[in-house]
């Protein structure tokens, strides 16, 4: 089911540090992953995915290398001690912001 | 729309051409990783390629995000800078000049001095644009055909003045001078795309590393010059300090880094005291003179000292002007002349740009820009060190010093290494090189019935 980007596009990154902060992973890796965590709720496109990931290495979050897997070569990323620190600062955000929705919605009319 | 069109219209997209080969590669493994899924759900291969291409979205969009970030940039503030010390370091020669040279200094032509900074400026832009990266892969190469022509030149054309080969003269009759000292300096950042290539490696790597250094110590030796022979110690083991430092052989760091910085500070004062204590004959003489004031024959040393005592904060000093040498004394005699402020903001702004170099060079996420970067920041700080201990009154060896000196071979010198340090920094988001994976120590497990079992 595909999500109104507008509501998606903010997180984001936070969601690929997170799932790097785990494991190092390549660009397919990490859509599938995505996928699978979100129960199919997240579908990233490859298009969005790398510009976005060349954007985070650019700001020194992620670095990348390169391994060789049964004959092919792929890029891997991982994420930098900086990341870190950004993908905890992006978490406390989110939990403030996603708190404040909850309550805006909670409010029962009178 | 097939696989390669959808690479071609995204690449396309990246107007910086050295940027698309690699993530051409990346986007390709993506697709191909794709269709694999796709045919082992049992689709055709041209239905699989299609459903792929499908999967990756607007390739033009997807391009011009992509452009947006792998983009060149220019070091607008830095170029600046540099014209201006360059432009200021001539006409404050010039007037020094007039004030205070004597009998047997040399005489400088402002006119010529403008025409080669013209001239290096140009050799500047020209190598900011270049590809530093190819520069880097026949780093071997290029040295082993620098060290070649250069002893070739020596010694088929070179003409000794004062008794040392420093000058090459053309043999097609022109009258320039080729100055081989200066060239040697352009041996640094090569020595660091070598050692680039021993990433990885283990203690044969250091040796290997060694090894490198000898192409650049002959030829001060052939030249001879210890000037050239000290500039070029220092920049190799700041260069290989780097590359130690930042983890790239598998060798004890914590061990090998302290044993090389030992080596280097016992090495040369070891040295010296010997020749000065044990050897008779000239060495011993010019070594006395360099770093003893109170010897007898040190007026050089002690002439800096008395014109520094004698400088005011602002404005003319109130000693006597007695190097009659200006060229190699230019800040001294502007401490002396203009006061101990415009030294030190002369001084100020020069090792500003330095360390900016160092700093652009430190921060590359390409190790191959990271290491050239530290070569030609490393030379150009080691001559300013050098300069300002002389004109400080420290030691006395006149050295070359970027934007300070005359001398059209070594600002062409200078100027390329600002080139190459500008290409780094242009190329920043540009060649993003992927490392091999970064070695970790192993950590010995112990050996247990359990894990032996396994």
């Amino acid at each position: 089911m595909a999500i109104d980007r507008s509501l998606s596009s903010g997180s984001t990154p936070m969601l690929l540090l997170k799932l790097l902060s785990e494991k190092d992973m390549y660009g397919y890796e990490i859509i599938e992953t995505l996928r699978e965590r979100s129960q199919n709720v997240f579908e990233m496109k490859a298009g969005t995915l790398y510009p976005l990931l060349h954007s985070l290495e650019e700001k020194g979050l992620l670095t990348a290398y390169e391994r060789e897997v049964s004959g092919k070569v792929r890029k891997y990323y991982c994420i930098t001690k900086e990341g870190r620190k950004s993908l905890v600062q992006r978490q406390e955000e989110w939990e403030r912001y996603s708190r404040a929705v909850a309550d805006v919605m909670s409010l029962t009319p009178a | 729309m097939k696989k390669e069109e959808y690479l071609s219209t995204l690449t396309e997209q990246i107007r910086c051409k050295m940027a698309r080969d690699p993530v051409r590669a990346e986007i390709q493994g993506h697709i191909e990783d794709q269709m694999e899924v796709f045919l082992e759900e049992g689709m055709s291969r041209e239905e699989a390629e299609d459903a792929a291409v499908a999967q990756m979205g607007d390739p033009v969009e997807a391009g011009g995000a992509l452009d947006r970030i792998h983009r060149p940039r220019m070091a607008w503030g830095m170029i600046l800078l540099i014209s201006i010390l360059g432009v200021a370091g001539i006409l404050l020669q010039d007037v020094l000049q007039r004030q205070f040279a004597g009998e047997y200094s040399v005489v400088i032509d402002p006119g010529k001095l403008f025409v080669f900074l013209i001239l290096s400026f140009c050799i500047m832009i020209l190598v900011c644009f270049a590809d530093y990266s190819r520069i880097g892969a026949c780093a071997k190469a290029i040295t082993a055909g620098m060290f070649l022509v250069i002893m070739a030149g020596m010694a088929f054309f070179g003409g000794p003045i004062n008794g040392t080969r420093y000058w090459i003269a053309s043999p097609l009759g022109y009258s320039f001078f080729v100055s081989v000292q200066m060239f040697t300096l352009l041996l640094v950042p090569l020595y660091g795309a070598i050692l680039y290539t021993y990433r990885q490696q283990g203690y044969r790597a250091v040796l290997k590393s060694l090894f490198w250094m000898l192409p650049g110590f002959l030829i001060a030796g052939m030249i001879p010059s210890t000037l050239i022979f000290t500039i070029l110690f220092f920049s190799y083991v700041i260069v290989l300090s780097a590359a130690l430092w930042k983890g790239w052989f598998r060798v004890a760091r914590k061990a090998v880094l302290p044993i090389l910085w030992g080596v280097t500070a016992a090495l040369p004062f070891l040295i010296c005291r010997a020749v000065m204590n044990y050897a008779k004959g000239y060495r011993a003489e010019r070594l006395k003179i360099m770093f003893l004031p109170d010897y007898a024959a040190s007026f050089q040393l002690r002439a800096v000292q008395r014109i520094l005592e004698s400088s005011r904060w602002l404005g003319m000093g109130a000693g006597k002007s007695e190097i009659g040498e200006v060229s190699s004394y230019t800040l001294t005699y502007t401490i002396y002349y203009y006061g101990i402020l415009a030294g030190v903001l002369l001084a100020g702004l020069i090792l500003f740009l330095f360390l900016r170099f160092f700093r652009i060079s430190l921060r590359q996420k390409n190790q191959l820009g990271m290491i050239m970067g530290v070569g030609c920041s490393a030379v150009l700080m080691v001559q300013l060190g050098l300069y300002l201990a002389c004109n400080l009154g420290i030691v006395n060896m006149p050295t070359y010093c970027p934007f300070l000196n005359y001398g059209g071979s070594g600002m062409v010198v200078s100027f390329t290494l600002y080139g190459l340090m500008l290409s780094i920094y242009r190329y920043e988001n540009v060649l993003t090189e992927t490392w091999a994976k970064k070695w970790k120590a192993p950590h010995w497990r112990l050996v247990t019935k359990d894990t032996e079992a396994r």
